[in-house]
């Protein structure tokens, strides 16, 4: 039968629709046509995938411009739409969204630092296309050695059938940050909210939450862009007109705080603020966290509560038995997200890191004399993954080691003068952690938490992995499937709930595969 | 649910030609088939075989008919032979053009041969000799087929379908039995594809279009593109449309050159010539479910233990539900009746029937009652179908399907337990997708909820499930070797150890030597 599997080949779906069938005898007019896949990715609505956009290369139209078509495929990986289009040679098709009434899509061009958003309705017609020129490269094309924020790959996020809100860095005098509403498809109003120029050297944004009236937003300040001291603050602006609602600073009189993830709760509508904490002075960019911290705010700004769990006292206390006691040895931990579900708990998975001296960046710099060899002498290694339970009221109730082999990651030269934290981000911001990513179900009550791993048991040669951690009804249950593959490049993406999307390339066959695998749990 | 007996056939289509067509074929239907008992003995008498029929008990059980394990060597020889033959008669063509026809040739023999030796095709015996007669009556009507260079196979591929491959090989797919009213209708059928081998329709396009795509005037015309630089693939595309669109304008047109010679044959025969007519309309629906039968999964397995849950039925949430205007969702799409490689079933008809003539000849040659055992058995070999070519989804639907039908069938019940059993083998294994079907808000509506259903559940609910299901009908079917294996793999997969431990014990004691015993 017809696996799931979506075959892309280098010639493209038009091409094979003009194969000649002669009963059952199928000839393509191969080595005619060349298409090339640009990008690809999931097209996300409420943290769950609903379907993916393909951005093919097809045609040379003059010295500056290419023609494209873009293929939009639904969560069982079938094309739905495609559409031509005619845009820069050096356009990328970065993210997708979907509110439930439109798509949309972020393109950026990587010479002119121009974003374009484009909207589409129900009938795949292009109804909205918003320009909008970045004065830098977004993070997640910087090596973001001086870069002191909150490393993101998300840009776009829908409201639920309400639009989008974007989030771009600007640099009018110092550098900033603008956030753009994008109005459902239809209603052509819409708003753009600058960072206030004088404020702050160096300020940078990322959405947390939303509901009708406000949309919240989490801010970083720098005094300099390669200043160690930043402070968290949460913006709300009105969710109709762009305006400022309230802006306030997340501290408490002991401790700074470092924003992780933001929630509405369901019942009260309060902005549930989730991070790690500092000492008061503390960098960031320097010093290890000292914890994690839960704030509240009501829809004024103002902190309804907090609370702070220390690593060495409370979180200490709920890891398993054989990891109590132990967590200075796990070394540092990386929050990759936070999930709630509808009984009001919260999930944190993390990822333990240390860094390490690296055996292959010592010797490269002896043999270098000590010059510069591309090569940190330190090396990251990336270790178990963790899953953090919380009450309603932020208590901690659990914490779960997930164990998975070592992956040391090595480090560009200069590394070595950097902190773990940051180290953090970097590798973070180049999927170099083996955390890819998780999967909730529509009412979130289960979540699949998806990693890969190069699993080595004994007597056996090394062969890469797909973890998946699936937590329901209170319990976890792991899975793995076999990414052994002779194809020449292959990555993972979240699937449907319960399913990962798994892409292989094959440079011989010039042949893009793509399918779903069903998760156990 | 649709009456497939003849009288109800008959109606059916008249209706339905009539308003449509607004001809009147009444004449080809309304005067009774008066089935000439003379006629029909001297029939079998001439070709000296009666098929005998044990007239299976659909309602209680059925038993799945032969496939081909292995074909015989001068099957094979015969098939090579010819591949030989045509691979020399492509001396005449040159260069890129004769590799790639070669290419195509041997890609067409070796398809072939692997279906002959890979259980493709049936090998029932009195399968074969009922499609042998009808053959052989097409034969003796019509000399002038080289009969000895033609190979016949009744194939279970699932679609309602018939091909002539070209190199002198016709398949049948039995499932088509499901969709037909009488022997007359599979007489033309075959009689339109040997039409098309008489004419060298198959070969005759391949190389043609060999012959254009590798012409000196379309190598130019792909140069001038790629020098130009610019828009390349775009005028590469232009100009392969062009030469798609004038291929299937010639299959259209060779459709109606095997519609005319086809009605030739039949007519040389003592086949009914109308059949040829209400074949032809019945193309129009067989790409639909043959049964309308509601199979929603929460009627079959909702269990006090193991009630069914929210979360398992049809979700309508994705990218797919939300683009509703299918046509304005792709730009630069071909245009659908320039690709077309039949023409719409009416025209075909209306060019068909001035030439029908209004004849007193049988619907059946063969005892009707041989037809309508077929057509029941070609209801479950369409599960088998399903089974064989992995689609374990499609197969589920369409045995509850049956199921509704013949609630107490135990090869039915059982098919659901094995599926049950066969899907938690593979989900454990990460090669699910290999055996269920996507959803696609194009499938059947009833189709849809059995996906949503499958896709939905987790590898424990598989063994859970299909073990209440057979638990439900333990004890009338307990007796059946394949029911009380498959009822015992489940066991053991929803853990329920002792019962597993009893059903072993069972197991052994009824069937001692059985099939299963070294799996216990």
């Amino acid at each position: 039968m017809q696996s799931p599997i979506l075959k892309v080949s280098i010639l493209l779906a038009f091409v094979l629709s003009l194969c000649m069938q002669v009963h059952g005898q199928t000839y393509t007019y191969s080595d005619i046509m060349r298409v090339s896949l640009r990008n690809s990715g999931p097209i996300i609505q409420d943290n769950q995938v609903r379907g993916y956009y393909m951005f093919y290369y097809v045609d040379r139209v003059d010295r500056k411009t290419n023609a494209y078509k873009l293929s939009i495929l639904d969560e069982n990986l079938k094309e739905i739409a495609s559409k031509n289009l005619e845009e820069s040679k050096t356009t990328i098709l970065q993210e997708g969204a979907f509110d439930g009434e439109s798509i949309l899509l972020y393109f950026y061009d990587t010479r002119t630092k121009e974003v374009t958003l484009k909207s589409f309705d129900k009938s795949a017609n292009l109804t909205n296309t918003k320009k909008m020129t970045l004065t830098m490269q977004p993070m997640y094309v910087i090596t973001s050695y001086e870069s002191n924020e909150e490393i993101e790959t998300d840009f776009v996020y829908p409201l639920k059938q309400k639009g989008f809100v974007a989030y771009t860095s600007t640099k009018p005098k110092s550098w900033g940050y603008r956030i753009d509403y994008l109005p459902p498809s239809g209603d052509k109003t819409g708003w753009t909210y600058n960072s206030p120029a004088t404020e702050s050297n160096h300020a940078s944004s990322t959405f947390l939450a939303a509901d009708e009236n406000v949309i919240y937003s989490s801010i970083i300040k720098k005094p300099s862009l390669v200043s160690r001291q930043m402070n968290s603050y949460v913006l709300g602006l009105d969710a109709k007109t762009g305006k400022k609602v309230f802006e306030t600073q997340v501290t408490d009189a002991k401790y700074e705080v470092s924003i992780l993830r933001g929630f509405l709760d369901e019942n009260t509508g309060n902005l549930l603020v989730l991070g790690q904490y500092y000492a008061k002075g503390d960098k960031e960019a320097k010093a290890a966290s000292l914890g994690l911290a839960y704030v509240s705010y009501d829809k004024t700004g103002k902190q309804v509560s907090a609370k702070f769990l220390s690593w060495a006292d409370d979180v200490s206390k709920v890891l398993p038995t054989n990891e109590r006691g132990k967590i200075k040895d796990i070394g540092y931990l990386y929050f990759h997200e936070m999930v709630q579900t509808p009984d009001g708990k919260y999930y944190g998975i993390a990822e333990s890191y240390r860094k390490k001296a690296s055996g292959a960046g010592i010797a490269l710099k002896v043999l270098a004399g000590g010059g510069n060899t591309g090569t940190s002498v330190v090396e990251m290694q990336v270790g178990n993954l963790y899953i953090f339970r919380f009450g309603k009221d932020f208590s901690l109730e659990s914490a779960q080691s997930f164990e998975k082999t070592a992956n040391n990651v090595e480090l560009p030269d200069g590394a070595e003068y950097l902190s773990p934290q940051l180290i953090a981000k970097y590798i973070a911001a180049w999927g170099y952690f083996d955390y890819s990513f998780v999967n909730p179900t529509k009412d979130k009550s289960t979540f699949t938490v998806g990693y890969t791993d190069w699993e080595k048991k004994k007597g056996q040669k090394g062969k890469l992995v797909f973890g998946a951690i699936t937590a329901k009804d209170g319990a976890y249950t792991t899975d793995k499937i076999s990414l052994e593959t002779e194809a020449t490049r292959l990555w993972i993406s979240p699937g449907k709930p319960g399913y990962v999307a798994i892409s292989e390339y094959n440079r011989k066959a010039k042949s893009l595969t793509v399918r779903l695998e069903k998760i156990n749990y | 649910m649709p009456n497939r007996g003849l009288e109800g056939g008959k109606i059916n289509l008249l209706h339905h030609f009539k308003v449509r067509n607004g001809v009147n074929i009444f004449d080809y239907f309304s005067k009774r088939v008066l089935v000439n008992h003379i006629a029909i003995s001297v029939f079998f008498l001439l070709f000296g075989h009666i098929a005998l029929f044990a007239q299976n008990d659909f309602a209680r059980d059925y038993t799945p008919l032969q496939p081909m394990a292995d074909s015989t060597s001068e099957a094979l020889a015969q098939l090579k032979a010819r591949y030989d033959s045509d691979k020399l008669a492509l001396k005449s063509y040159k260069g890129t053009a004769r590799e790639e026809l070669q290419y195509i040739y041997e890609d067409r023999y070796e398809s072939i041969k692997w279906r002959m030796q890979y259980k493709h095709f049936y090998s029932d015996p009195a399968l074969t000799a009922y499609f042998r007669n009808i053959l052989n009556e097409i034969y003796r009507g019509n000399p002038s087929i080289p009969a000895s260079e033609i190979r016949f196979f009744i194939s279970r591929s699932p679609w309602a379908n018939a091909a002539c491959e070209g190199e002198g090989t016709i398949t049948f797919n039995f499932n088509c039995l499901q969709w037909l009213h009488n022997e007359s209708e599979v007489a033309f059928i075959i009689c339109h594809e040997l039409a098309h081998q008489q004419l060298n329709h198959v070969n005759n396009k391949l190389n043609n279009n060999i012959v254009q795509l590798y012409s000196k005037e379309t190598q130019q015309k792909l140069r001038q593109i790629y020098r130009s630089g610019y828009r390349v693939n775009s005028q590469a595309a232009e100009l392969l449309k062009t030469m798609v669109y004038s291929t299937k304008k010639h299959s259209r047109t060779h459709e109606g050159e095997a519609d005319s010679l086809g009605l030739v044959f039949l007519k040389n025969t003592s086949y009914h010539p109308g059949a040829s007519l209400s074949a032809l309309m019945i193309l129009d629906s067989v790409d639909k479910e043959r049964y309308d039968i509601q199979a929603s999964p929460e009627n079959w397995f909702n269990f006090k233990d193991y009630p069914f849950k929210e979360e398992w039925h049809l979700e309508e949430e994705g990218l797919s539900m939300f683009l509703v205007d299918k046509k304005s969702s792709f730009d630069g799409k071909l245009d659908e009746d320039s690709l077309k490689t039949h023409p719409d079933c009416e025209v075909r008809v209306q060019k068909l029937k001035g030439s029908v003539p209004i004849v007193d000849k049988p619907y059946f040659l063969q005892p009707q009652q041989q037809w309508e055992s077929w057509v029941h058995k070609a209801d479950f070999e369409v599960i088998e179908s399903d089974l064989f070519f992995d689609n374990y989804s499609k197969a589920l639907y369409h045995t509850l399907q049956l199921l509704k039908k013949y609630p107490k069938n135990v090869y039915l019940i059982t098919t659901v337990g094995k599926i049950f059993h066969l899907l938690h083998k593979a989900q454990k294994e990460h090669e699910f997708g290999k055996y269920v079907e996507e959803n696609d808000s194009e499938f059947d509506e009833h189709y849809q909820e059995i996906l949503a259903f499958l896709n939905s559940l987790s590898l424990n609910d598989f063994p859970n499930i299909g073990y209440r299901f057979m638990g439900n009908y333990s004890a009338e079917a307990s007796n059946n070797e394949d029911f009380l294996y498959y009822y015992l793999q489940l066991a053991k997969g929803a853990d329920q150890i002792e019962i597993a431990s009893m059903l072993k014990k069972e197991y052994l004691e009824r069937f001692p030597k059985g099939k299963y015993k070294d799996q216990m």
